[in-house]
């Protein structure tokens, strides 16, 4: 998110003309210059809240990237806990999660994608992390592809 | 495979929803004797659209080893594992019930906060 405009003002504005101020704070970012401690800046709740995503997903992908490449460099990975679940991936299935997260990203700073997706696909893949270790659903899996194999035959 | 029962009171879609075997069955209708009201919305999701992600209560399974198979979250310890047949009218439930690791949270939010 780029910040277009930035309005710089001295505290005692803020204190005579309040309302005045906080109207413009909500349409760009206005910061108060202060004598004694460090200055503040006012923007709207959307624009810190999507700063503050912007940060998360920054901090993200930099956590995904380097877990990525350690993992495909063959060396020691320390798994970030929100992230332990990629060490139930092999590389193939680590390289595919890598091409959808980055794609994702892709689509929702071109805002083909809403913001969740990228969290949406997250979950996606955490879950199937679960599902992957799971040796009685892996079974059961086994036993599900065996029954469609057998019904394709059936209707040939 | 075996039909699951629906009680009158449940909504039908265009997809006829099975279990696996019977084993599957009874995790079945345990479920739906435990969480009648969440085995409810997941069986009349799975029977109208079984393929179409909802958040993270839906959602198709990554990897190799489980690919063609979908979850749906029942509740916050219960999910359901099912596929889509070949001729994409009928489900298959292969597994419901306690998940060993359900509740498994991402350590993010990237939503933005409600008010």
């Amino acid at each position: 998110m780029a910040i277009t405009k930035e309005e710089i003002i001295r505290a005692t504005e803020l204190q005579r003309n309040y309302r005045s101020v906080l109207d413009r704070a909500a349409k760009h970012p206005v910061s108060v210059s202060r004598d004694s401690g460090d200055d503040v800046t006012l923007v709207s709740r959307d624009r810190w809240q999507d700063a503050h995503a912007a940060f998360e997903i920054q901090t993200l992908v930099a956590a995904i990237g380097l877990t990525l490449v350690r993992r495909l460099e063959g060396g020691q990975v320390t798994y970030p806990v929100e992230l332990s679940w990629l060490r139930d991936f092999d590389n193939e299935e680590l390289i595919e999660f890598g091409d959808e997260f980055f794609t994702t990203l892709d689509n929702v700073r071109r805002r083909r994608l809403p913001p969740n997706a990228v969290e949406e696909l997250i979950r996606q893949w955490e879950a199937s992390s679960a599902a992957a270790t799971d040796r009685v659903l892996q079974t059961r899996f086994s036993q599900a592809r065996k029954e469609m194999t057998a019904r394709r035959r059936r209707r040939r | 495979m075996i039909l699951v029962p629906v009680p009158s009171t449940w909504r039908t879609g265009e997809h006829k929803v099975y279990v696996l075997s019977k084993t599957v069955l009874k995790e079945w209708q345990e479920l739906a004797q435990r969480r009648p009201d969440d085995a409810r919305r997941c069986y009349e999701r799975l029977a109208s659209l079984p393929l179409q992600p909802f958040g993270g209560r839906q959602v198709p399974l990554k990897g190799k080893n489980n690919r063609g198979f979908w979850q749906y979250e029942v509740s916050s310890g219960d999910r359901v594992h099912y596929c889509v047949l070949p001729d994409a009218t009928d489900v298959m439930i292969v597994s419901a019930g306690k998940h060993p690791r359900s509740g498994v949270s991402l350590g993010i939010t990237l939503k933005k906060r409600s008010r």
